[in-house]
């Protein structure tokens, strides 16, 4: 059978995913990055399905373009939410934190396109076997939730055990360089979170924009590991009360998984709250909107690949 | 005071010289609050430390544990003078400050988590004068009495080489036979069969998956109990993808049945529900990987289900089919819990393997189903006596696994891609989203249990052709048990314990 493009399938522009992120990722930012060509991802996280249906109304307002939803498979009303997702006619759903096999089926027969995101290449190849229409890897430079390989060695790996569906490969990746350097890799596309958490269009606070523009490298923190959810956090005064918290060997239940899962920073209290961001915060310099960021991403992408390939010659 | 120290007493098997708390000042769900009022009298301060009198640490987490064990037992309600409440772990204690003689020391014990009703997960604080001292984190173990007691006796006696059949005893269960007559959905297995099971010795197990009204499952417990008597033992099988599965279950529950089998689609709230009504939850399993799942949600035994067996196999695409007794083999090995074989156990003689192997007893279906008492119709224990072997297949059942199946009519236009479309107006969600809808699984096996044959779904196991006549329930044990027994007399069980 012959491969498919990552474009065609979605039927957007440019091969850029915007990562399905809880409390960040709604109808603006999501409409802001489908509209400039990319795909946008509602994170549903641990939200009840009221809070979805609404989402993806207004999302359908604001851009006619594809866009999918991102679906948290602990979260316990999954069966409602992929009611309403069928029932808007949502295009593409992307999965994570969670089995999501037994999805399929109805996914399919409503002709909805399935992105698993899973962080082992034995995963990707099961979900390719198991119907899955893309994949994306995520390594453990992203935001958020975290698992145990990087992106580098996922990507490369993964291209090899897969037969047709595309990759896409997600975990700090922000700029063409990054961008450009996973497609040498095998990826078919890539998928960006931290970068478009500092756009014009994210409704997450100032304060949380301003905290991802100025850390460094070893601002950004690993959290929770004891609890086998680790989540990748800048640190603030809630981090380290936890990494403090960790020193004592805690029971996993001391940690509210939840409270992870979304991290709009409500009147910008921003030292008490989770500040999820990816390894890539020291790269990210300036607030742009989704629109810039993507035609950036694509215009230095073609231009560093075009200039290493000289390299060679 | 919520609670003094007779009172405590009262809660708490301790009592002088080893009782650490000797005030409760609250209880909520998830926290306590206890005093130990100390004395520069008290003996260990004597010798703790000689020239410099401190309380000694391990003394302070037992006064924490003890209060916490008051709320434990607060929580489990009557059933917990049966249950011993037991140190399984200190996680990690900090001493940040000593405690000395005289003080009236506060402890503060939250509940994290209360798993199976087995393990409980707790932080304790403990303060003197509002001024933080220790902070520990530990886990107690619930255990049952008897069941502790037995394991200890046991362990104290060789096992004997066993000369006859042994009894099947699984915690506060005891049946004469180790025979588990097998759960057979949807009303194959009703009062009538599981109550004659039980009454002769064996266990008798009621199939609710199918049902949807909680009465019918307390009516049908309680016509097996009238024919099983005071010492039968009525269990009940649901599937974990039924929609309707925590009422059903409550009702059984409510019903005081002896024993829960859990399979098709793993569940852990059942764990909780049973350890709550201290009703023993036997999970099936047709690997190692969720063998061991059972073992460590509490299951009291784990059903091991191989190939052979009828209706629905534990073994979805990409698990390959394996015959019972080599999973049996390999899950001894490395699982504690009593074993059950289950898939295509026919005669005495199997039934003798499967000991031998490692199990503890034996589920039997199809064996059932050919006899008087079964509730099932006329025609379908017929049908498995007119089929031949090669009538034996496997269908795609929209439970998502195969199911093997007697060849008809029905089984022919499945395999053809052509099965009887679903009614959605009729369609009642009785597995919910586990369901691909490619026919209906509660309207085929209706059909074939109230006698249409050729356009319901007749689940057997793989040996159903072997049965030549329908017998009575007496008669199909006395068989089994005389040809085991046969066999044992000669070359007996040596490990059975």
């Amino acid at each position: 059978m012959t491969k498919l493009n990552i474009t065609e399938i979605l039927g957007i522009k440019y091969p850029i995913i915007q990562g399905g992120m809880a409390g960040v990722s709604e109808s603006i930012l999501v409409s802001a990055v489908s509209n400039a060509g990319g795909l946008g991802i509602i994170g549903s996280g641990f939200f009840p399905p009221s809070w979805l249906e609404k989402e993806i109304r207004k999302t359908k307002e604001l851009t006619d373009k594809p866009f999918g939803v991102n679906l948290l498979m602990q979260n316990p009303n999954i069966p409602e939410l992929l009611k309403i997702i069928i029932k808007e006619k949502v295009p593409i759903v992307s999965t994570g934190g969670g089995n999501p096999l037994p999805l399929f089926p109805h996914l399919k027969k409503a002709g909805i396109k399935i992105i698993p995101v899973v962080a082992l290449p034995r995963l990707a190849k099961k979900m390719e076997e198991s119907g899955a229409d893309a994949i994306v890897v995520e390594g453990l430079e992203s935001g958020g939730h975290i698992g145990k390989v990087t992106t580098f060695a996922l990507v490369s790996q993964t291209k090899n055990k897969l037969k047709k569906i595309p990759l896409i490969a997600a975990g700090g990746i922000y700029d063409g360089r990054t961008a450009a350097s996973m497609l040498v890799l095998g990826a078919d596309g890539v998928q960006i979170g931290t970068r478009f958490m500092a756009s014009t269009e994210c409704q997450i606070h100032d304060k949380y924009k301003q905290a991802i523009i100025d850390a460094n490298c070893e601002d950004i923190v690993v959290v929770a590991r004891f609890t086998n959810y680790p989540v990748r956090v800048i640190k603030n005064k809630l981090a380290e009360e936890i990494l403090e918290l960790e020193k004592n060997n805690p029971f996993p239940e001391e940690i509210n998984s939840e409270r992870f899962a979304g991290s709009k920073v409500a009147a910008g209290n921003i030292e008490n709250a989770p500040l999820l961001c990816g390894l890539c915060a020291e790269g990210i310099s300036d607030i742009k909107s989704c629109k810039e960021i993507i035609e950036d991403i694509v215009r230095d992408t073609k231009k560093i690949l075009l200039e290493a390939s000289k390299r060679y010659e | 005071m919520m609670l003094n120290k007779e009172e405590i007493k009262k809660i708490i098997p301790y009592d002088d010289p080893f009782l650490w708390v000797d005030e409760v000042e609250s209880i909520t769900e998830d926290t306590i609050i206890g005093y130990k009022q100390t004395s520069p009298e008290d003996d260990f301060f004597k010798g703790h430390f000689v020239d410099f009198p401190i309380m000694p640490g391990v003394l302070v987490i037992e006064g924490v544990a003890q209060t916490a064990t008051i709320l434990l037992r607060k929580k489990m309600g009557d059933g917990h003078k049966k249950k011993l409440l037991l140190a399984y772990k200190v996680r990690s204690a900090n001493f940040d400050k000593p405690i000395f003689p005289g003080a009236k020391i506060q402890y503060k014990a939250k509940l994290l988590g209360f798993y199976a009703y087995k393990v409980a997960n707790f932080i304790g604080e403990v303060f003197v004068d509002g001024d933080k001292k220790c902070e520990v984190r530990f886990t107690i173990a619930v255990v049952d009495k008897e069941e502790f007691k037995a394991k200890r006796n046991q362990k104290d006696t060789k096992a004997e080489p066993k000369y006859e059949l042994p009894a099947l005893k699984i915690g506060n269960i005891l049946a004469k036979i180790p025979i588990i007559q097998g759960g057979m959905a949807i009303r194959v297995s009703l009062h009538n069969l599981a109550g004659h099971v039980a009454k002769e010795g064996g266990i008798g197990i009621i199939a609710i998956s199918g049902m949807s009204d909680p009465e019918e499952v307390k009516s049908e417990i309680r016509k097996a109990r009238e024919i099983a008597g005071p010492k039968g033992v009525i269990g009940i099988n649901i599937m974990g993808v039924i929609a309707g599965f925590i009422p059903l279950v409550k009702a059984a529950i409510e019903e005081k049945v002896d024993l829960i089998i859990q399979g098709a689609g793993f569940r852990e709230d059942i764990f909780e529900m049973g350890g709550k009504a201290n009703i023993p939850i036997f999970s099936m399993a047709s690997s190692v990987k969720v063998a061991k799942k059972g073992e460590k949600m509490g299951a009291s035994a784990i059903i091991i289900e191989g190939e052979d067996a009828g209706g629905h196999l534990g073994f979805p695409k990409g698990h390959p089919f394996r015959k019972t007794i080599d999973i049996v083999k390999d899950v001894v090995k490395e699982v504690k819990t009593p074993i059950i074989a289950a898939g295509g156990v026919f005669n005495g003689q199997d039934i003798v393997e499967m000991l031998r192997a490692g199990a503890k007893g034996v589920q039997m279906a199809t064996r059932f189903v050919t006899t008087e008492e079964c509730d099932v119709h006329r025609n379908f224990k017929e049908f498995y006596i007119k089929s031949k072997k090669e009538d034996g297949v496997i269908v795609h059942s929209p439970v998502g696994l195969p199911g093997r199946v007697i060849r008809n009519s029905l089984v022919e236009r499945i395999t053809k891609g052509n099965p009887p479309k679903p009614d959605p107006k009729k369609c009642q969600g009785c597995i919910g989203m586990t369901c691909d809808k490619s026919y209906c699984i509660l309207d085929t096996l209706e059909m074939a249990r109230k006698g249409d044959v050729e356009n319901g779904l007749v689940f057997a196991g793989s040996n159903f052709w072997r049965i030549k006549e329908i017998v009575t329930v007496k008669e199909l044990l006395k068989e089994l048990v005389d040809e085991a027994n046969k066999i044992l007399k000669d070359k007996p069980l040596l490990k059975y314990d």
